[in-house]
């Protein structure tokens, strides 16, 4: 084999025609004379066997009754093992026990199962009328220098260029009961020839001389020399003239030919076989050749097919009734020059084989068999050997073929004989395509040229329809709408139509030129004069707040937290919470001093945490204004499950917590996590809000209970707290800024609503 | 250069850039970018300033001690945040974001889960049951109870967006639950003016707050350079 690789479930070597799987024949199936059904043919590949069947047959109980199988045709069959499937050894399922040439026969059916199954119709009827053929003429003994091969060279040689060897197990296992008969009889006139066989012992009676010593060469040929990867010719021998038989003798080739290849030998063959004539199911008498017939009434047995009769249509011809004209004409004239029919001249060729042989293998062979096989000293077939490629061919010596082999020879090169299979393929008729059928045929066409899409997320790809040509391709309907519409329906259809087909351009920023003109001198104005007068009431107030009238101070609240923490002891923990930054610390700070101062006074740990990152930097500030030392646990992030894991984290749990914040979702998130890890008993909590909060706060100190223990709201608050405290801090300094504030924003409320509301009534009645 | 150098410059820094964010009041243009480089100039600051306690509060303190802690668990859990942290940080390529999708998603569903918890146990449970017990006679609220239910319930009804047919008078329901609707209305046109009034009361008080901070920088200022 060539070790190219082929596709799963291929039987035969798309490459060197190798057959890639072992080939077993059915047994179970020996009266259906009609040929498988050929799948296809591949090339020059002959009909393959599916694996299927393959298997059954292998399973095949049956496939032991061909144990007895003659040595060399257990190197012969071997032969065709796969590689894949080990060394080659003997194949002890597979009993043949038909003649060399028979099976050589049939090695040259296209198909191993059909093969097996043709013969088996005829084997009742062959003994007779072979016997009779076979009586006249003399087995000539063939001079053998070493080898006890009893087969002619040439018919080995044909044997081992057989492409398919696999038949013969069951149809020669059939042949096997008939053999001794018509051998006897074709060898009895003829006194056995002097065979140079040193070591046979016990010659089986039932077989002459020269049939052993033709299947001594044989077996010889096939075991050792013949080897298809072995460059060395095989052992070469001549025959005795004398010992060759009439219609040998015509056969054998002239001294100086050179020795005829098997595979060319069996190129004719594969030729007709190629030809895809119709195979014959079952040979019928006027499916022999003329000059098989010819030799037939000699018999006197009326005429079934002889078996290499059939075995040669079949592989020459398979055509389905074999008619005498169908003959081919390499055999028709052959025949005339042989005058017998040769029983390896139809023979395939076969790859030669070799193989060690087993000593038990013996046993089942016919004596006369074991005897030559005694004699075989070759060396045991490496497997590698066995499985080169078949093109190999072993010389043989131009004396051991016959003439019209070597003819064929000379005129069948080897390379000829690959040349002549496509030739084969051509002798096919050609069938005409229907027109319908041609139209069908795919038309090249001018493709576009396809663009290299160069952005985008299909960049680098070609052949990318455009979008406009698909958006093209929706062609709005020009049948007319029958629908009523009154005037607003259509005006606002317009109106959408117009949005859709507006380009959608993204929002320039005004410039700023454009920004000043949109605002009025008088609206700047106006802007210029409500900043001046917060700010010089503002800093007046603060900077002379004794110029301003005696101001009400304002009382502690309820809710305030006072008591809350005036309640704690000295050492409790308290969580100071600084929720808020710099933006709001103007505020805040005057909101947090006076709770710290507060509980700075009660003596208790302060631990200090905020989820906002300047909160730290707000909180180490103030605590470092009021000289207070605290417990920094410092920023976590995450929002709402920061709150989580202080509460969760903060060791001890502190008795009160205390919020500062100015953001209404920090204060409700504190609460409801307090809430939460509380598990129903959470620690009082203490809001020191920013103004802005109060309606926030109001739900959660409205609650029963309460779920704020008290809150300081604003500045007001804060003031009213250091006041309750006895303390003047920074709130009740800026409280009177604020009050005066707001008085100033009212006063600008007024003066702002006042003329706005008379210009725009006025406006309106001009409306 | 004495701490009371230092310090005065940083309250002098402070101050001007208070100028500078309220020089938008005078809505001019070159006064504009002086308010715009003091908005920068805050923001630079403040994400400067995170990052340093991000690293120091949350990475050296917390990460840090969870990593060299002896205990298994409490080195796992800093290993997954940790985890969860750098594949987060994929985000900012675009290639590679989905890497970072299952922090977000944690962060997101974790949130979430916590918000929700807390929502439902800490403010929707414990005001509905306020809102029950402002009518009890038990409670003492009187008026004040009777208010904040028809508070609550028409505040709530104001966002009620039932449709109803144009065409006739509208039934009896349908004026009730407009009257409710009103109310509601009301309700909350007095918050927001609760809550409007609370943030200028916030934003004044912020703004004196940096009237005084300006007032005390030139007292100091003043002391610092004329003395007195």
């Amino acid at each position: 084999m060539c070790g190219a690789m082929n596709p799963v479930g291929n039987v035969y070597c798309d490459k060197c025609r190798a057959r890639l799987m072992p080939m077993v024949s059915d047994p179970e199936t020996p009266e259906e004379t009609q040929p498988p059904e050929v799948s296809s043919i591949k090339g020059l590949s002959l009909p393959t066997i599916p694996l299927d069947e393959r298997a059954q047959t292998e399973a095949s109980p049956e496939a032991g009754e061909f144990a007895d199988d003659d040595d060399w045709l257990s190197q012969f069959r071997d032969g065709d093992v796969d590689m894949d499937e080990g060394p080659l050894v003997e194949e002890d399922d597979e009993a043949e026990e038909v003649d060399d040439w028979l099976s050589q026969l049939r090695d040259t059916a296209p198909d191993d199962s059909a093969m097996g199954e043709a013969e088996h119709p005829v084997q009742e009827s062959e003994d007779d009328w072979l016997s009779q053929l076979r009586a006249p003429e003399p087995p000539e003994a063939i001079e053998r220098p070493d080898t006890f091969d009893t087969d002619d060279d040439w018919l080995s040689q044909l044997r081992d260029t057989a492409p398919d060897d696999s038949v013969i197990g069951e149809p020669e296992h059939i042949v096997e009961e008939s053999e001794d008969d018509w051998l006897s009889q074709l060898r009895a006139p003829g006194p056995p020839e002097a065979i140079e066989i040193s070591d046979i012992s016990d010659a089986d009676d039932t077989d002459d001389d020269w049939l052993s010593q033709l299947r001594g060469e044989t077996l010889e040929e096939t075991i050792s020399p013949a080897v298809p990867t072995s460059e060395t010719a095989p052992d070469e021998f001549e025959l005795e003239e004398d010992a060759i038989p009439d219609w040998l003798q015509e056969l054998t080739p002239e001294p100086g030919v050179p020795g005829v290849e098997a595979p060319e030998a069996a190129a004719p063959w594969e030729e007709a076989a190629l030809d895809e004539a119709a195979w014959e199911p079952e040979a019928e008498p006027g499916a022999v050749p003329d000059w098989l017939q010819e030799l037939a009434p000699e018999t006197g047995v009326p005429e079934p097919a002889a078996p290499w009769e059939e075995a040669a249509l079949d592989e020459a011809a398979w055509e389905p009734e074999a008619e005498p004209g169908g003959v081919p004409d390499w055999l028709q004239e052959l025949a005339p020059e042989t005058g017998v029919p040769e029983p390896g001249v139809p023979e395939a060729p076969h790859p030669p084989f070799a193989e060690k042989i087993e000593t038990d293998l013996f046993d089942e062979t016919p004596d006369w068999l074991q005897e030559l096989a005694l004699e075989e000293e070759e060396p045991p077939i490496l497997p590698s050997e066995v499985a080169a490629p078949v093109e190999t061919e072993p010389e043989i010596e131009a004396g051991a073929l016959p003439d019209w082999l070597t003819g064929l020879k000379a005129e069948v090169a080897p390379d000829e004989v690959l040349a002549a299979e496509p030739s084969a393929i051509e002798t096919l008729v050609h069938g005409e395509i229907p027109a319908w059928v041609k139209d069908m045929q795919p038309r090249r066409e001018e493709a576009p040229e396809e663009v290299l899409e160069t952005e985008g997320l299909l960049q680098g790809l070609r052949g990318v329809i455009a979008p406009s040509e698909v958006i093209e391709q929706l062609q709005p309907s020009k049948r007319p709408l029958h629908i009523k519409a009154d005037e607003a329906t259509l005006s606002r259809a317009q109106l959408l139509q117009d949005l859709v087909m507006s380009a959608i351009e993204p929002p320039k920023p005004q410039p700023y030129k454009a920004q000043l003109q949109d605002v009025s001198v008088g609206e700047r104005s106006l802007r210029w004069l409500i900043a001046l007068a917060l700010i010089v009431v503002t800093l007046g107030t603060l900077m002379f707040p004794a110029l301003l009238p005696a101001i009400p101070s304002p009382t502690l609240s309820p809710s305030a937290p006072y008591d809350t923490i005036q309640n704690l002891n000295a050492g409790e923990t308290v969580l100071l919470v600084f929720e808020y930054g710099p933006a709001e610390s103007d505020e805040m700070d005057a909101i947090a001093q006076a709770l710290v101062r507060h509980l700075l006074d009660r003596a208790v740990d302060l631990s200090i945490a905020t989820t906002r990152p300047e909160g730290v930097a707000v909180a180490a500030r103030l605590m470092k204004d009021m000289t207070a030392d605290y417990t920094l646990i410092g920023y976590r992030p995450g929002g709402v499950t920061g709150i989580a894991q202080i509460l969760r984290e903060a060791q001890p749990t502190p008795q009160l917590l205390v919020i500062l914040t100015a953001r209404p979702g920090v204060l409700r998130w504190w609460v409801e996590q307090t809430y939460l890890e509380g598990a129903g008993h959470p620690p009082p909590i203490v809001a020191g809000l920013s103004a802005a909060l109060e309606p926030f706060a109001g739900p959660y100190l409205a609650a029963s209970p309460a779920q704020l223990a008290g809150s300081l709201i604003g500045l007001s608050q804060a003031a009213a707290y250091e006041r309750h405290q006895g303390i003047e801090g920074d709130a009740t300094r800026r409280l009177n800024a604020l009050a005066v504030g707001h008085v100033m924003i009212v006063v600008l409320i007024l003066g702002g609503a006042i003329p706005y509301a008379i210009v725009g009534r006025r406006r309106r009645k001009e409306q | 250069m004495t701490a009371q150098m230092l310090d005065l410059i940083g309250v002098a820094t402070g101050a001007i850039l208070t100028i500078m964010v309220l020089t938008y009041l005078l809505d001019l243009k070159p006064l504009r970018a002086i308010y715009r480089l003091a908005l920068h100039l805050f923001i630079g600051a403040l994400l400067g300033y995170s990052f340093g306690i991000v690293i120091r509060d949350v990475l050296a303190d917390i990460l840090l001690r969870y990593l060299i802690a002896t205990q298994p668990t409490m080195q796992m859990r800093a290993v997954i945040p940790l985890l969860l942290g750098i594949f987060l940080l994929a985000k900012a390529i675009p290639r590679k974001a989905f890497i970072g999708t299952f922090s977000v998603a944690s962060l997101i569903g974790v949130g979430t889960a916590v918000a929700l918890g807390g929502a439902l146990l800490g403010t929707l449970i414990p005001q509905t049951e306020a809102t029950v017990q402002a009518l009890s006679p038990t409670s003492g609220n009187g008026i004040d109870g009777v208010a904040i239910v028809l508070g609550t319930v028409c505040t709530l009804m104001a966002f009620t967006l039932i449709g109803q047919k144009r065409t006739g008078p509208p039934a009896l329901g349908g004026r009730l639950i407009q009257l409710v609707r009103f109310i509601g209305r009301i309700f909350l046109l007095v918050a927001f003016g609760v809550a409007f009034a609370g943030t200028i009361t916030a934003s004044l008080s912020i703004f004196i707050g940096r009237m005084d901070y300006l007032i005390e920088v030139f007292e100091r200022l003043y002391f610092f350079f004329v003395g007195g």
